[in-house]
């Protein structure tokens, strides 16, 4: 590991003020592109029953699959309800699952990072083996089973693609905490008798921050991602609530996948525009933040 | 080596027994049980089986003990390398999976080697243009590819090519009837599935190696051999490339979990037949000895990869030991 | 620095290694499965065709269907339901069958007596018939599988339906080694006496018979994992020649079939992934598909199909679970069924097809005038929740599968519910853990599917008060369990009729459940297939989508 011996230059060399972030930030055009969108979605999200042209649960059995109109701009679903209203709150459920889910990723990547990290040996071995367990398993193949077992209730969706996700932040807490250790900083810190929980909140996160910073947006992509790929499968977000992936699902069904494009195209594109824009804003990050990092994008 | 190869595979051990546990109790804890599948079926009435029936199948399946006595039982078997039977089918678990497993591999194997050959002289070009057009349409693609949710694109490709042009077959490995037809018609079912899960794969191939090779270019014995009059293209392909592609061993290593748990979404779009809708198959059947056997034998898979990745990567790169 | 040739040297390697393995997977296997692709070129030398100016082209003598749910097992004494009923209909005979009056005909047995006390049962099997492997059937055959069905250690799948029988209950209970009143007179006599005289016997009887000279020296233990499965032989009308799990099935024509010779030599039954059959019959990939209701339009428009349609033989129904209190007042399950917009339902996901299900679907001859119908009325819902002082507070939880259908009647009854103030929520689970919940009792309002047997009495198994399914619902009523003995003790169908009519009476007016709708059946075959019929009856071995495969033909080119 060659990163030891660079930390300290980096840290100097990586201004981190939040002014000089922004200026590095504002060059990256596409993330400034990205977040400008991402804001939009998050104010379609908040302000959606003032955006929405109808009832989004309203169900009108007699017009099924009824094709786009002025009223409803993307058409009616299978027990007649406005997509695009569904669209629109579906927003709503699929950035907040994205958000917690990185959330709870954080907590516990962090917690177990840190501990690993601070306190190496037996702790820092088992956990590295259970992040390896981890790693091994097809997530999203635990991630039914989990749900199927719990329910499939939007909060323990969330909750179980967070616990699923924290293996990256754990690796990277882990590595900075593992290189911290050796300097002067911690040492006296330690010398001095402070406790873990204190060192490590003073000492060692401020330094890790900015990385881990740039893999909790990209843990937000991710989410998102599992989160319309599970409802895809039917374990996800289930209706009447509306998720993009929820959405998209009813175009397993082969005649509305080849007649109604509109009903299942948006949903689609909605996802894809809402994780690239994230993804974005995870690369500006990473510039702004971290000049010296080489490597792209990132993904787990 | 040897003895690092001996310490990689003990290490697994533990690793193992933690997944094993872990589904294991997981798995319990669904609701309802095998027996609810045997006997539900769809018409509710019919299968009215007496409680005496349903009891002497719970005993035989051994549901009836205690949950840890039945994960003991299940780990004392598992360690003689028997993952024991279906509790649906009564075939050894085993036995379903090797007949599953090579329709994936075939799947996923065909799409991660096209990726590799098409990511490589992708990245290599745009790193040397880099910032040129190519360049950028690789990054976008790069972006767009690990944005787009896997089954957005494959219902895309289902849509367009499939049910719109007629060009592929509507799903399936093989025409009804039939598990081995002639190479070129097991071709046309498989190029749909393959082409959605390469684009993905190459694009973020081609990124980390152009990343790789912008890093090795600007290192002194590049300019070395440049400066010694070899042409560029020998410096390119005998000095660059083989250490960028070092990296994209591990990556490919890390990837392999994400590429083949992905087929449980691929194979629901494309009725690809292999292990990742045995999965969704057995998950919904509550066979439990299924899914625990599944999830174990990919854990194995994963890590024999990485293990093979590793090696690989020490057999490159002589500078790396391992004692 | 880095050595590269070993690192060339290794790519190639595994670029060879993933080559052959792809080449070695393709092709691998190939000589080892028939391959069907020969057949065609057979047909014309098989076949000479009988009218060679109208039909140059082959006669196809395969017949490629495509179904939904693969299943898991074909031992009928632990699978009966949709999935494994299809095949065993077609692999395993059965003692008598249905008629489409649902009248008693010959099929193993070629007549039968029935003594003067309504009792004794005598059939005289026909000799003519045989097993695919070639051996006769024999009575032992009956006697053996109905012995099977009622024993523990062989699950006793059929035990409730043949307990009359005398002996059946102390042979269930370990007590005795056979049921005595199963006697074999000689090799093509049998005989069955029941305790009371039974008028659902003959149903009992309609049971999957599975060849003595293979089972009898096995122990019932063993049944079930026996190799027999894996290639059953019956004496149905085709022969099992290939199951590959989840895939396809390969039946092929027992020529020697009591009932005659099939008119299709060969059936692949397809069962890779329902969604997509519909594509695969507009490409002739398949001959026959079950197109879901919402594609209909699309089958419509496709030149080579034809569709038959026939009525219900299930219905989407709504349990309430009477063992909770707030369920007990008829009030509110009144108002419940006011309150839901059955019409809109059945509108909207039953395509307007179908029949609201005011009372179960059972067989038509029983009487209907006693049926108590309700309407969609939200405010005579409102009121009669009030009068019956529901606890508005206190939502309902509705239960049901995770798929389209199940999801949009839900939501549906969510709003209804929503609109006359009573909270609801929706719990999707898939089929196991939503039928789980269903069977233990664990649940309010349960929203599902039932099919209904031909025979009335089949109700009792849900609402007598000794039911197996009764725990499930928690309705008692001392008329019923009389009027349920009394329907299985009378063997005259117009009185039967009036029996269950008073059944089905009660049943509605005290509104034991909210029978949404029934939709109707349809199936689309290619049209040089004649043959093809849909019924509204189910029973596992016979009355379902297809009841006469045997029959069916192929009179032009596919």
């Amino acid at each position: 590991m060659t990163n030891e011996s660079n930390n300290q230059e980096q840290l100097q060399e990586s201004d981190v003020t939040s002014s000089a972030v922004w200026k590095r930030f504002r060059k990256h055009k596409v993330a400034t592109a990205g977040i400008v969108i991402l804001v939009t979605l998050i104010l379609v999200a908040v302000f959606a029953p003032f955006i929405a042209p109808n009832d989004p649960y309203e169900v009108r059995t007699g017009r099924r699959l009824e094709a786009p109109s002025s009223e409803f701009p993307l058409g009616l679903d299978r027990i007649g309800r406005c997509t695009f209203s569904r669209l629109i709150y579906a927003s709503r459920i699929s950035l907040s699952v994205g958000v917690i889910s990185a959330g709870v990723s954080l907590i516990i990547g962090v917690v177990l990072g840190s501990i690993a990290g601070y306190y190496g040996g037996i702790a820092d071995h088992l956990l590295g083996r259970l992040a390896d367990g981890m790693l091994s398993l097809p997530a999203i193949v635990i991630i039914m089973t989990i749900v199927l077992a719990l329910g499939t209730h939007i909060l323990n969706v969330m909750v179980v693609i967070g616990v699923l996700g924290w293996v990256g932040i754990f690796r990277l807490v882990r590595g900075q905490m593992l290189s911290l250790r050796e300097q002067e900083f911690y040492l006296s810190a330690v010398s001095l008798g402070a406790s873990p929980f204190k060192v490590v909140k003073d000492h060692l996160l401020p330094n890790a921050i900015s990385a881990v910073i740039v893999a909790v947006t990209l843990r937000t992509a991710a989410a998102i991602l599992t989160e319309s790929t599970l409802s895809f499968l039917g374990f996800g977000i289930q209706p009447p609530l509306a998720s993009w992936g929820n959405m998209l699902n009813a175009a397993q069904n082969q005649s509305i996948l080849v007649n109604n494009p509109y009903m299942w195209a948006p949903p689609g594109f909605a996802i894809a525009l809402t994780v690239l824009c994230v993804n974005f804003l995870g690369d500006g990050l990473r510039d702004a933040l971290d000049p010296t990092s080489q490597l792209g994008i990132k993904q787990d | 080596m040897q003895v690092y190869i001996a310490k990689r595979l003990l290490s697994m051990l533990p690793v193992l027994l933690l997944v094993a546990t872990f589904v294991f109790f997981i798995v319990q804890l669904m609701p309802g049980s095998v027996i609810e599948y045997m006997f539900g079926g769809v018409a509710g009435e019919e299968g009215g089986l007496p409680p005496i029936g349903a009891e002497h199948i719970r005993e035989e399946l051994g549901l009836d003990l205690p949950m840890h006595v039945q994960y003991w039982n299940w780990l004392r078997r598992a360690a003689r390398l028997d993952f024991g039977d279906s509790m649906l089918t009564r075939e050894p678990v085993i036995q379903r999976i090797i007949d599953r497993f090579p329709r994936t591999l075939l799947l996923m194997g065909t799409a991660l080697v096209l990726s590799i050959i098409v990511a490589i002289p992708i990245g290599v070009i745009s790193a040397l243009k880099q910032y040129s057009v190519l360049d950028h349409v690789v990054t976008g693609t790069s972006f767009l590819a690990i944005s787009i949710p896997s089954f957005f694109v494959g219902l895309g490709a289902v849509y367009i090519f499939s049910s719109l042009l007629r060009w592929t077959p509507v799903g399936g490995m093989a025409p009804v009837g039939t598990t081995s037809p002639p190479l070129l018609v097991r071709m046309h079912y498989m190029i749909l599935p393959v082409l959605v899960v390469s684009l993905r794969q190459a694009a973020s191939f081609a990124r980390y190696l152009r990343s790789g090779m912008l890093e090795v270019i600007s290192k002194q014995y590049v300019s070395t051999a440049r400066s010694k009059g070899l042409s560029e293209y020998v410096v390119v392909l005998k000095h660059a490339l083989p250490n960028a592609l070092i990296p994209l061993i591990t990556i490919i290593g890390i990837r392999l979990p994400v590429i083949f748990g992905g087929s449980v979404v691929i194979e629901r779009i494309f009725s690809w037949p292999g292990i990742g809708s045995l999965t969704l198959n057995a998950l919904q059947q509550r066979d439990l000895t299924m899914v625990v056997g599944i999830n174990m034998f990919f854990a194995l898979f994963v890590l024999f990869a990485n293990l093979l990745a590793d090696i690989s990567y020490a057999l490159v790169d002589p500078r790396i030991r391992y004692g | 620095m880095i050595n590269y040739k070993r690192l060339r040297s290794l790519l190639v390697i595994l670029l060879a290694l993933s080559m052959v393995f792809v080449f070695a997977t393709a092709c691998g296997p190939e000589e080892v499965t028939d391959d069907p692709a020969d057949e065609p070129a057979d047909d014309p030398a098989d076949e000479p065709a009988d009218d060679p100016a109208d039909e140059p082209e082959d006669v196809p003598t395969e017949l490629r269907m495509g179904r939904s749910n693969p299943p898991d097992v074909l031992n009928i004494f632990r699978a009966r339901g949709g999935a494994t009923a299809f095949p065993s209909s077609q692999i395993y005979g059965l003692l008598v069958r249905w008629n489409d009056n649902q009248e008693y005909i010959p099929y193993g047995a070629e007549s039968w007596e029935v003594s003067d006390d309504d009792r004794t049962y005598t059939f005289h099997l026909d000799r003519d018939n045989v097993w695919h492997d070639g051996e006769p059937v024999i009575a032992q055959d009956y006697k053996m599988t109905f012995e099977l069905a009622c024993n523990p250690e062989s699950y006793a799948i059929a035990y409730a339906d043949l307990q009359s029988i005398v002996g059946a209950e102390e042979y269930y209970e370990g007590e005795a080694d056979e049921i005595v009143g199963i006697e074999v007179i000689d090799d093509y006599t049998l005989s069955v006496t029941t305790e009371e005289p039974d008028a659902v016997l003959l149903l009992g009887l309609m049971q999957p018979v599975v060849p003595h000279h293979i089972f009898g020296d096995v122990a019932p233990a063993d049944i079930d994992g026996h190799e027999y499965w894996r290639k059953p032989i019956g004496f149905g009308p085709y022969k099992h020649v290939e199951y590959v799990t989840d895939q396809y099935l390969r039946l092929e024509a027992h020529e020697d079939y009591v009932l005659g010779e099939p008119g299709i030599q060969h059936v692949v039954i397809d069962y890779s992934d329902s969604t997509n059959h519909l594509p695969m019959f507009e490409r002739q990939e398949l001959d026959w598909i079950r197109a879901p209701r919402d594609e209909m339009d699309r089958v419509d428009a496709i030149p080579h199909a034809k569709t038959y349609y026939g009525g219900p033989y299930g219905y989407q129904v709504a349990r309430i679970n009477m063992n909770q209190e707030r369920f007990q007042d008829v009030r509110v399950r009144r108002a419940i069924l006011h309150a839901i917009d059955r019409p809109g339902i059945l509108e909207g996901p039953g395509h307007g097809e179908g029949e609201i299900a005011h009372s179960p679907f059972i067989a038509p001859w029983v009487d209907r005038s006693q049926v108590v119908e309700y309407d969609y009325d939200p405010d005579r819902a409102k009121e009669l929740f009030d009068e019956a002082g529901w606890d508005y507070s206190e939502p309902i939880e509705i239960l049901t599968f995770d798929s389209p259908r199940y999801i949009d009647i839900a939501s549906i009854m969510e709003r209804n519910l929503d609109a006359v103030g009573v909270d609801a929520n929706i719990t999707l689970g898939d089929f196991t853990s939503m039928y789980g919940r269903y069977s233990d009792g664990d649940y309010g309002f349960y929203s599902g599917y039932f099919m209904f047997s031909a025979d009335p009495h089949t109700l009792a198994n849900c609402w007598s008060s000794s039911g197996a399914r009764n725990p499930e619902t928690g309705y008692q009523n001392p008329r019923l369990d009389e009027l349920f003995r009394e329907g299985r003790a009378t063997l005259d169908t117009s009185e039967r009729a009036e029996i269950y009519g008073e059944v089905l009476g009660i049943l509605s007016e005290d509104a034991v459940e909210i029978g949404l709708y029934g939709g109707d059946t349809s199936q689309t075959a290619h049209e040089n297939i004649v043959g093809p019929d849909t019924r509204g009856f189910y029973h596992f071995m016979q009355f379902q989508d297809i009841h006469n495969l045997w029959e069916w033909e192929w009179t032009g080119p596919r």
